[in-house]
């Protein structure tokens, strides 16, 4: 995990212990599922690139 | 975007769930919470006047014998009348977009050939399929809620972002469509919160990338076709 999405988990789990109304709470629990996912996905995303790149039938 | 969440419930104030959705419901800025069992007998007008205004339609029910209760079956047999839900020229309610959340006790695991009830939610739902296809409505995914009580906070959490996008936006099951959710909600708070402000411009920057990434594949799988 790089440390952009360290930082961003960090901050969303501080603002859904911070948050007074549940609705606040419940919304950042929720992006700290979806900055995950992101994460999940820009990685096999720059995987791919990296490998179709890399495909040694093309050298 | 409206919409009008036409939930079907005998005992509403019973139901930790339904008071969950009302809840995140309340939230949401053009959508209408309707409850038909609370309604008493069908102004017909009345109620064909709500689904014209409404650019969505959401069937809120939990499973009841493998169906919904009965207030949607009457609602429907009196509501959506020939010459308004479809005629020879295609009905009123061509265009929007139909969804539904359906709640149930068992696992996620029991509604699929082989589970425990040994039938998938789709086959038990196939008739609110029809009813789309039959008045030219675009059909969502059913948002299945299994086991409410057994959720986590976490869980409910997600829930709470996944139902308010189910109401709100185009295709809710898509990645980028979430992710302009997510980032709308955090730019409405950054006004007030500094950390939400340069959440949401990380965020957005880390999805110009994805989208970015995903066009330099899309290119090279061309590539590779030619």
């Amino acid at each position: 995990m790089d440390e952009t999405t360290k930082w961003l988990l960090e901050q969303a789990k501080r603002q859904a212990e911070q948050a007074k109304a549940y609705e606040d709470r419940a919304f950042f629990l929720a992006l700290g599922t979806f900055i995950q996912k992101q994460e999940l996905r820009l990685t096999q995303a720059q995987g791919e690139v990296d490998g179709r790149f890399w495909d040694h039938r093309r050298w | 975007m409206k919409t009008l969440i036409v939930v079907s419930h005998p005992q509403l104030a019973d139901s930790p769930t339904q008071q969950f959705l009302k809840a995140c419901a309340a939230g949401v800025t053009g959508a209408t919470w309707h409850h038909l069992d609370a309604l008493g007998r069908f102004d017909v007008a009345a109620e064909q006047a709500q689904i014209l205004a409404a650019d969505r339609l959401v069937f809120e029910f939990p499973l009841y014998w493998y169906q919904a209760p009965a207030s949607l079956h009457e609602w429907l047999a009196r509501v959506w009348t020939r010459g308004f839900a479809y005629d020879e020229q295609g009905g009123r309610l061509r265009g929007k977009s139909l969804g539904m959340v359906v709640s149930y006790s068992q696992p996620r695991s029991a509604y699929q050939l082989g589970g425990t009830e040994n039938v998938s939610l789709s086959a038990l739902l196939s008739p609110y399929a029809a009813l789309a296809r039959k008045t030219g409505m675009t059909l969502l995914a059913p948002l299945e809620i299994a086991q409410f009580g057994y959720l986590t906070e976490q869980q409910r959490g997600e829930l709470f972002a996944q139902y308010q996008q189910y109401l709100t936006v185009g295709r809710p099951a898509r990645f980028a469509e979430q992710a302009a959710w997510f980032l709308a909600a955090l730019a409405a708070r950054a006004e007030t919160d500094p950390t939400a402000a340069l959440m949401h411009d990380t965020l957005a920057e880390r999805q110009d990338q994805l989208a970015s990434l995903q066009q330099t594949i899309t290119e090279l799988r061309e590539g590779e076709a030619d």
